[in-house]
């Protein structure tokens, strides 16, 4: 017979625990914590943790750190995300339906302070979190470090030993999707457009413009296709929006309003990305206009030789395929890759919000030069030589003739041509995600550092899974966009009017 | 306002072609001068080679008795009238007219008063008082060139330099602008160099006519006495329509002949000797009626090929030995129109009149 | 004029000819445009000291910055003796200065590159105050005959020193632009998938053997392929007709067309992305080569249709005219003469859209989610993932994959260029 000892087991199996996790982190200290995975607790792209630890007063909060991988050191690994400890009398226990991460703490949901962030008690011993983002099918390995109050880790951050978890549960797919509202709704909008196309020429024939009797036909195909596959798509798009579709609903998504954009104007650095979004997009137009009207002044002279071969060198960023180039430049801006070789140096640009940035807006100028360059040299060759000749007669300086002949009648093109670039820079996603995938982050389900509102809306949608808040998103940038393109024409306009 | 000499001036270009041979010309002061020819001989070469647009291969140019081959554009003091007005697009008229003096490095600093103040006196002169504030697609093709005359006049350039400023217009307009071209130039007086392939703009706007062909000048002298005593025969086709009568063959004895025609040579041409082309300008070939007259050694007898009947004017094409012959018979009072001389008919006429010449080549 | 006594060139006496008032020496001219670029780039060369964390760099181009900037203060429009000297003194300091920096800065082709847009302006310069017609003029002891041999030789020189600068700048560019390329190349043929190492230090194939005797690099071809054909046949056969309606006839409802047509192209694919994907999602296309080639047909229409329009205004009417008369109906008249005409057209338009398909990444990345399904675009980005890239074997597939597109666009450039514009920029 064997007396039940509950107690007496538990301590024995904690201070084994305790001695065990010691002696393995070989750190003498008593604030060894065990860290391990629920197995039972999967879900899609979920890997659960449970942690165990003493409490200590000099933790300040907890670092979960992640990688495909093993690892050792942090360097190695990426933040997921942070557990802080702090008084949580005042905060609310989050409810279990919380977007993103969802964490318990001895059993019951954890404190969340008013920016969303889970807080433990100082005198919890446990808690445990469901970590999103995981990828299905591979294993990954996890690490908890706590870290004081000034930040700084409180273990050795270069012989961590992290548990490993994994993930093996598939896209949650409730019953084969229902197809038929699609197809329905596909063959109303063809029907729809047959109809207008029908109408129209019947407008035609009764105005007696008999001659275009075909027009309708040729253009048929295409407006049909475009149709549904551009409109329907935008307007189901727009519907999206007010629901709560996400991955695991798909085709059952239901109304819920202006919930989603109440997430997003709730959600932490809406504005912050928005602001880089324009920072991003003003910046490469300047540096696209400035830089490509001077290579294209500079192709433009009379006499240079070699015109030809610059020309097609220099059309090599457009040649390339864009994500190979970009990718090209991420390897040459490794640490040890072709920059710091060449400046002898060991950084990683990718590492600071800052350079990271810069760096990204920087690989986005060289990429769009091409383009740029080319439209104003065909604006240039258009300028008639005798006007120049005047001026030189008349004694203009060269300058004087740049600034006062070539520019101002460059301004047709420049209006149209800088609105294209800051559109296609806005909207421009490969840049960005094959570079950083808009690290450095700075928690999860925030946009990254180097996040547009475009990648960040690929983030929401497709690795968060949450396709209303991404449709909602979307509709929000397009009338961003729109407006300000109205905005823009509308104030170039008024100036040519009164030039 | 000065001088221009051109003194064995020379362009020759990177791939041998010789556009300028050798031009010896001067143009005095106030004076107006034509540079004149077909399309290719020079004309433009030499007008850009005084504007500096253009390096001189060889020779020497001079303005007001400076040498000026290496001075930039700017420095030579020159107005320019470009062939399609080149004016500035996206400026009013007003900014087009100040801007070189805004602009330009000029001799003198020319204040803001000074620019209106000019500014002013040409649209006084070439009355653009309504359209100053206009841009230049909003003007007929007349106004934009009185623009562009304006705007080099500004400037009081020493020269004024125009390259074919009436070829954009059409036939009326031209003949207007003709008349007032004339009459700026007696109003402002600045030297003016011309240039132009059409041979009436020649006459009626030329102090001095400069004929060049292929590069080479052939004649340079007053309109008239270029029109009446041609230095060769280049020049004496290129003036006149319809052209003058060139017959090529030899005189001898005082009688010239060419192929199977043959006749007597006027009095002033009767010593010479050799081969020649004999030249006789339309109208001053002598239609005689038949009968009019007995026949006299300078009578050629002529089949009528055709008539063309102009109204003021009635051209035949007269044949006679295998040469082509034109007589231009005027509209006059006393002569019924279009009467005389059928295709086919048999006609005289004599060649043999004082207006004739003889040209070596 | 007359009364004054003139000299041979015809100044009066005592007064500065034309030539003397405007000659200014071809290299001062250009040393004005030179010294303010060449501080310009030392700027730059100043942000990469602070990356190096190399103070002494930091302060040393500093300094050449001020120097660089003294001396163009110095060398003012008039000639005079102290701007001479002081100009020659900044010069001379700027250019020992320069020839000292392996003590403020390291050595390497690097460091000789940046010093050398110090070292060489300021070396130019003393060169040009002292010696020369240039050097005289600036000592203020350029006379008349000085001036007219100057503006002669200005006359040469001007151009040849223009050159030269746009040769530096353009120069630099094609640098800039071509360092990735030779970055490639350079990592395909090294051994190992780290990077580091000098420039074409090893050689090795091994990454065109992994990449090419490999199964997925084929697959992503293959469909790749397919993909890029398929969106070539499905937007010829939309756009053509369309295009042609849209120049040839004038039918009601073409303003809104063109209209819609033009704002299409303004979308951010983000936009549509979503719903786009839960669509294929629910019709089971996700994975397939059909999703991929329906989606990209309809995002490269606008423009394609757009390009096929101008293209067919080219073509004069007249011809379309006398083939009526001959008696052929409307549509003969497209397929015998406007098609055959707009041939070379058709085949841009279909080089550009295979080139779209080709080259596209966010919707491939998105439709597909199984490896099998990668198209080249989405493979290659998979080699480079957030650890454990291979940059060899990615090399060595990007070569593979850019040259035959490289070569297409260098080949059509032209045309292709005219086309995109047309469309583009009249928007």
């Amino acid at each position: 017979m064997t007396p039940r000892r509950p107690e007496a087991g538990l301590t024995a199996w904690m201070s084994a625990a305790l001695l065990l996790c010691a002696a393995a982190a070989g750190v003498p200290d008593a604030k060894a914590q065990q860290v391990a995975v629920d197995d039972a607790a999967q879900a899609y792209r979920q890997i659960r943790i449970e942690v165990d630890y003493t409490p200590a007063e000099a933790i300040a909060g907890f670092e979960i750190w992640y990688a495909d991988q093993a690892f050792e050191s942090t360097g190695d690994a990426e933040l997921h995300s942070t557990i802080r400890v702090a008084d949580t009398s005042v905060l609310e226990r989050a409810l279990e339906s919380v977007v993103f991460d969802r964490c318990w703490s001895n059993g019951l949901p954890i404190h969340r302070d008013a920016a969303g962030n889970p807080v433990v008690n100082p005198d919890a011993t446990n808690w445990s979190c469901a970590l999103s983002g995981m990828t299905p099918g591979t294993e990954q390995w996890i690490a908890v470090v706590p870290v004081g109050a000034d930040g700084a880790p409180l273990a050795d951050t270069e012989s961590l030993q992290p548990v490993v978890g994994r993930t093996d549960v598939p896209d949650e797919r409730t019953p084969p999707p229902n197809t038929r509202p699609v197809l329905y709704a596909l063959s109303l909008v063809v029907l729809s457009t047959v109809a207008l196309l029908l109408f129209l020429r019947r407008q035609d024939a009764l105005q007696g413009r008999s001659k275009s009797r075909l027009a309708h036909i040729y253009v048929a195909p295409a407006l049909i296709a475009l149709a549904t596959l551009t409109f329907y798509p935008i307007f189901y798009g727009i519907w999206l929006a007010f629901t709560n579709a996400d991955q695991s609903r798909l085709g059952d998504e239901a109304w819920i309003g202006l919930a989603n954009f109440a997430t997003i104007f709730a959600g932490p650095g809406v504005w912050r990305v928005t602001l880089f979004t324009f920072v991003w997009a003003l910046s490469n137009v300047l540096a696209h206009v400035m830089l490509g009207l001077a290579l294209a002044v500079a192709l433009d002279r009379r006499g240079l030789r070699g015109r030809m071969a610059y020309r097609t060198i220099l059309l090599l960023p457009w040649a390339i395929p864009g994500y190979i180039s970009v990718l090209a430049w991420n390897g040459m801006l490794q640490p040890d890759g072709l920059v710091n070789g060449m400046l002898g140096t060991a950084i990683d640009f990718f590492d600071g919000a800052g350079s990271a940035r810069m760096v990204v807006i920087l690989v986005n100028i060289w990429l769009g030069l091409p383009f740029m360059m080319m439209v104003f040299s065909g604006a240039l060759q258009a300028l008639p030589a005798s006007m120049y000749e005047v001026a030189e007669v008349d004694g203009v300086s060269r300058w004087d003739q740049f600034r006062h002949l070539t520019l101002p009648n460059l301004k047709g093109t420049l209006v149209p041509v800088s609105l294209l670039g800051f559109i296609w820079t806005f909207n421009s996603f490969n840049t960005i995600y094959l570079l950083t995938r808009g690290n450095p982050y700075s928690g999860f389900g925030e946009p990254g550092a180097t996040d547009t509102l475009i990648t960040h809306v690929f983030a929401v949608a497709f690795e968060y899974g949450q396709y209303g808040v991404a449709a909602a998103w979307s509709v929000l940038i397009f009338l961003l966009l729109i407006g300000f393109s109205w905005a823009y024409l509308k104030r170039t306009r008024a100036m040519e009017a009164v030039a | 306002m000065s001088d221009v000499e051109f003194i064995g001036t020379t362009k020759i270009y990177d791939d041998g072609t010789v556009a300028l041979d050798s031009l010896d010309l001067t143009v005095r002061e106030g004076e107006f001068l034509v540079l004149l020819g077909p399309s290719g001989c020079g004309k433009s070469t030499a007008l850009r080679l005084l504007a500096g647009l253009e390096d001189i291969s060889r020779g020497e140019i001079r303005i007001g008795g400076s040498r000026v081959n290496d001075l930039p554009p700017g420095a030579r003091g020159l107005g320019m009238v470009f062939q399609s007005y080149a004016l500035y697009p996206h400026m009013t008229v007003r900014a087009n007219l100040a801007f070189g003096l805004r602009r330009g490095r000029g001799d003198a600093r020319v204040d803001a008063q000074e620019i209106s103040v000019r500014v002013e006196e040409a649209a006084e002169m070439l009355d653009l008082h309504k359209w100053l504030d206009k841009k230049p697609r909003e003007l007929s093709g007349g106004q934009q060139q009185r623009v562009a005359i304006g705007r080099a006049l500004v400037r009081r350039p020493k020269v004024l330099l125009m390259d074919e400023p009436l070829s954009n217009l059409d036939a009326k307009l031209r003949n207007r602008m003709r008349f007032e071209l004339r009459r700026l130039h007696e109003a402002h007086g600045t030297t003016t160099l011309y240039v132009t392939h059409d041979q009436v703009e020649a006459m009626t706007l030329a102090d001095r006519v400069a004929i060049l062909s292929e590069g080479k000048l052939q004649q340079s002298s007053k309109p008239l006495e270029a029109y009446h005593r041609p230095a060769n025969s280049f020049v004496a086709s290129f003036l006149g329509t319809p052209a003058m009568n060139l017959i090529e063959g030899a005189a001898k004895g005082g009688v010239f002949t060419a192929g199977e025609l043959s006749f007597a040579l006027p009095e002033h041409l009767a010593g010479r000797d050799g081969p020649g082309i004999f030249g006789v300008r339309p109208e001053d070939v002598q239609i005689l009626d038949n009968g009019e007259g007995g026949g006299s050694p300078g009578d050629v007898h002529c089949r009528v090929g055709g008539v063309e009947h102009l109204g003021s004017d009635t051209v035949y094409h007269l044949e006679a030995g295998g040469n082509w012959i034109r007589a231009l018979r005027r509209r006059s009072a006393d002569r019924a129109q279009g009467t005389d001389g059928e295709p086919g008919e048999e006609i005289r006429v004599n060649l043999a009149v004082p207006a004739a010449l003889i040209f070596e080549d | 004029m007359s009364g004054v006594a003139h000299d041979s060139s015809g100044r009066a006496a005592g007064k500065p000819t034309l030539a003397e008032r405007w000659y200014v020496p071809a290299e001062i001219s250009a040393l004005r445009v030179w010294l303010p670029f060449a501080a310009l780039v030392n700027v730059l060369i100043l942000g990469g000291e602070a990356l190096r964390g190399n103070a002494a760099g930091m302060s040393g181009t500093l300094t050449a910055i001020v120097l660089l900037n003294s001396l163009y203060v110095a060398l003012q429009n008039d000639a005079r003796r102290w701007r001479r000297t002081a100009s020659r003194i900044f010069a001379t300091v700027a250019l020992i200065h320069g020839a000292l920096f392996p003590l403020w800065r390291d050595i390497s082709l690097y460091d000789l590159w940046a010093v050398s847009w110090l070292v060489v302006p300021a070396g130019l310069s003393l060169y040009w105050l002292s010696t020369g017609l240039s050097g005289a003029w600036c000592a203020g002891a350029s006379d008349a005959r000085a001036a007219e041999l100057g503006l002669a030789r200005n006359r040469r020189l001007a151009p040849k020193l223009e050159a030269f600068g746009l040769h530096v700048f353009l120069l630099h560019a094609v640098a800039l632009v071509v360092a990735p390329v030779v970055w490639i190349v350079d990592v395909s043929i090294s051994p190992g998938n780290i990077l580091g190492g000098a420039i074409f230090d090893a050689f090795s194939l091994e990454h065109f053997y992994a990449v090419l005797g490999g199964e997925a690099f084929w697959l992503w071809t293959s469909n790749s392929l397919v993909v890029a054909l398929g969106t070539t046949l499905v937007g010829l056969l939309l756009a053509i007709p369309a295009g042609y309606a849209f120049s040839r006839y004038q039918f009601a409802g073409r303003k809104g067309a063109m209209f819609v047509f033009m704002l299409i192209q303004m979308f951010p694919g983000i936009i549509i992305l979503v719903p786009y994907f839960m669509v294929m999602k629910t019709l089971g296309l996700l994975n397939t080569s059909i999703g991929l080639i329906v989606a990209y047909s309809v995002t490269a229409l606008p423009l394609c249709v757009w390009m096929l329009k101008g293209f067919f205004d080219a073509v004069p009417r007249a011809l379309e005219e006398a083939a009526l008369l001959d008696g052929c109906n409307r549509v003969e008249v497209f397929f015998f003469v406007v098609l055959p005409l707009s041939l070379p057209a058709v085949a841009i338009t279909a080089l550009f859209s295979f080139l779209t398909a080709w080259n596209e990444f966010l919707l491939a990345l998105v439709f597909n989610t199984s490896n099998d399904a990668y198209t080249l675009p989405v493979g290659l980005a998979s080699m480079i993932p957030a650890t454990n890239q291979l940059w060899g074997d990615f090399a060595a597939a990007s070569i593979v994959v850019s040259i035959p597109v490289v070569v297409l666009f260098v080949l059509f450039q032209r045309s292709l260029i005219q086309g995109m514009s047309a469309g583009s920029v009249k928007g």
